[in-house]
């Protein structure tokens, strides 16, 4: 009976996603790291009511403009929230506090001895942990969208977004969104903003799945995104740069361009996908494979 | 046969933390896994629930030839008990009985009326005492009528009180639903107590395995006995 044996298959992945899901909403952590991304865009829209940012952003781009009015609204809190604060660390912390312990926590309180003596399909079961980190990466994201988006919206209102390549790190474009155009090119560095973190998530996934101690998943990721960074920005490393996921965290920069690069755009996130899918890969070869000792 | 293995080995490295283990179970048995620290009862009790491959040898259960032991009719408490500390007791067996299919909430109330944690099943489990662990762990073992029940130092943690409480339960659940039970212990008088099969180890390797009955000669104890194989 194929039929009733997959029936019966597909019932038991429902059941591993609905208590993953369940397990991961019933833990503190989890909260803690929903507060940490409601934060950031909560302490620049405070900054940013006490000081208005124009002065400081005309001084950096020296003489070459002469700002008029203010550039403050909705849409600067928001990148200022993404740029300044989140994609290369910040974020990436706050995935490793949860996506770290997701396996090797289990492992390590021997919650996963106890799980996989029964009659539970390991790459199921690891599917429904992946599902549920998902989850959490994406809602990181949708809060950080609500929160700096939104409410930099309702207390700064619409505008134009004023954006220099330069203070993005990038080269030295620049660039005036209207109020619609901001609005839909915001929404696509939070898509492109999604796929780099989703990477860190993955990566951080991967050790989780093959580490017995939570903390290494927690703190390899955060330690191996650095140092592919500061190896990055040496010259004589500049042939191994294409390679390194690190180099391609910076993609949502470019939608923000008065052109918009799609072709450089896509090879970036094809890259990040295709990393992404190592470690996928990696996690559930290894894992399915692996004896539980602990 | 109900269940055994034959030349069932597991290699970590250059070392065999066991080798040559022909084990055998009949159904009903109360199997006694006996062996000083490092005798591969660990590896044998992780092998039979699928959380270690071995490395050579196979599993025959119920007839049927297994590189792994098909885990539907098994349930085991492995070492230390270890629950989700956030949740309470009632929610970590609902989660282990989900994983099995298990929907006999009056089964579970009874067990946990039985176990002596019924008062106390909607409380967090970090806030268990360590022998009110090893009764859940005990509970998410019995909960779903399994075939075979595997328990790992069952009794660890528990007062001289509970001891005889777990052991007349495993008797009731053996007597009364057939379950056969593999129990791994360094309480020697509890084996003898319990068991009617017993297996001893030493060094990853099978020094005497049969009934209680046949093993021992006249007047001796399995104290005696066992040191005589393990010495």
């Amino acid at each position: 009976m194929p039929g009733l044996h997959k029936g019966k298959e597909d019932k038991m992945v429902w059941t591993l996603i609905n208590i993953e899901i369940s397990k991961m909403f019933r833990k503190p952590r989890t909260y803690l790291g929903f507060i940490g991304a409601a934060i950031i865009p909560l302490t620049v829209i405070i900054i940013f009511s006490y000081k208005d940012p124009t002065s400081f952003v005309a001084k950096i781009l020296g003489e070459m403009f002469t700002l008029s009015g203010s550039i403050l609204n909705g849409y600067l809190v928001s990148l200022v929230t993404i740029n300044h604060a989140s994609i290369n660390f910040f974020l990436p912390v706050l995935v490793v506090l949860v996506v770290g312990e997701i396996v090797a926590g289990e492992e390590q309180e021997g919650t996963l001895r106890l799980i996989l003596s029964r009659p539970v399909n390991r790459a199921y079961f690891l599917l429904s942990k992946l599902i549920s980190a998902l989850i959490y990466t994406f809602l990181l994201v949708l809060i950080m969208v609500i929160v700096g988006l939104g409410g930099g919206l309702l207390v700064f209102d619409k505008g134009s977004l004023l954006v220099s390549g330069l203070l993005l790190g990038d080269e030295g474009w620049f660039n005036i969104l209207n109020s619609a155009e901001a609005m839909r090119r915001l929404l696509m560095v939070y898509g492109g903003a999604f796929l780099v973190i989703l990477t860190i998530t993955f990566m951080c996934f991967f050790l989780s799945s093959i580490l017995k101690n939570p903390i290494g998943a927690m703190i390899f990721p955060l330690i191996l995104v650095i140092f592919l960074q500061i190896i990055s920005s040496f010259p004589f490393f500049s042939e191994i740069k294409p390679y390194l996921f690190t180099t391609y965290m910076d993609l949502w920069v470019d939608i923000l361009a008065p052109e918009i690069p799609w072709k450089d755009i896509l090879n970036s996130g094809l890259i990040l996908l295709s990393h992404s899918l190592l470690f996928i890969i990696g996690s559930f070869y290894y894992f399915t494979r692996k004896d539980i000792l602990s | 046969m109900f269940l055994m293995t034959e030349g069932l080995g597991k290699r970590y490295g250059k070392h065999w933390a066991v080798s040559g283990v022909n084990l055998q179970v009949e159904k009903g048995d109360i199997l006694g896994l006996l062996g000083p620290n490092g005798a591969g009862k660990s590896t044998i009790i992780r092998i039979l629930t699928g959380l270690v491959q071995p490395s050579e040898g196979i599993i025959k259960y119920k007839g049927r030839e297994y590189r792994k032991v098909p885990r539907e009719n098994i349930r085991a408490l492995i070492e230390v008990p270890a629950f989700y500390e956030y949740l309470s007791g009632w929610e970590n067996l609902k989660i282990f009985g989900q994983l099995s299919g298990v929907k006999d909430e009056d089964r579970l109330e009874d067990i946990l009326h039985k176990l002596g944690l019924y008062e106390r099943r909607h409380d967090k489990v970090k806030t268990y005492s360590q022998g009110m662990k090893q009764r859940l762990g005990i509970a998410q073992a019995i909960m779903d009528k399994a075939e075979l029940v595997i328990l790992d130092e069952p009794t660890n943690g528990l007062d001289p009180k509970g001891i005889r409480e777990i052991r007349e339960l495993i008797r009731d659940l053996n007597r009364t639903e057939g379950i056969t039970f593999i129990i791994s212990s360094h309480l020697l008088l509890e084996i003898e107590g319990l068991c009617n099969r017993i297996v001893i180890l030493q060094e990853g390797k099978i020094r005497a395995q049969g009934l209680i009955g046949e093993l021992l000669e006249p007047g001796q104890s399995l104290e005696d006995f066992f040191i005589a194989r393990t010495s």
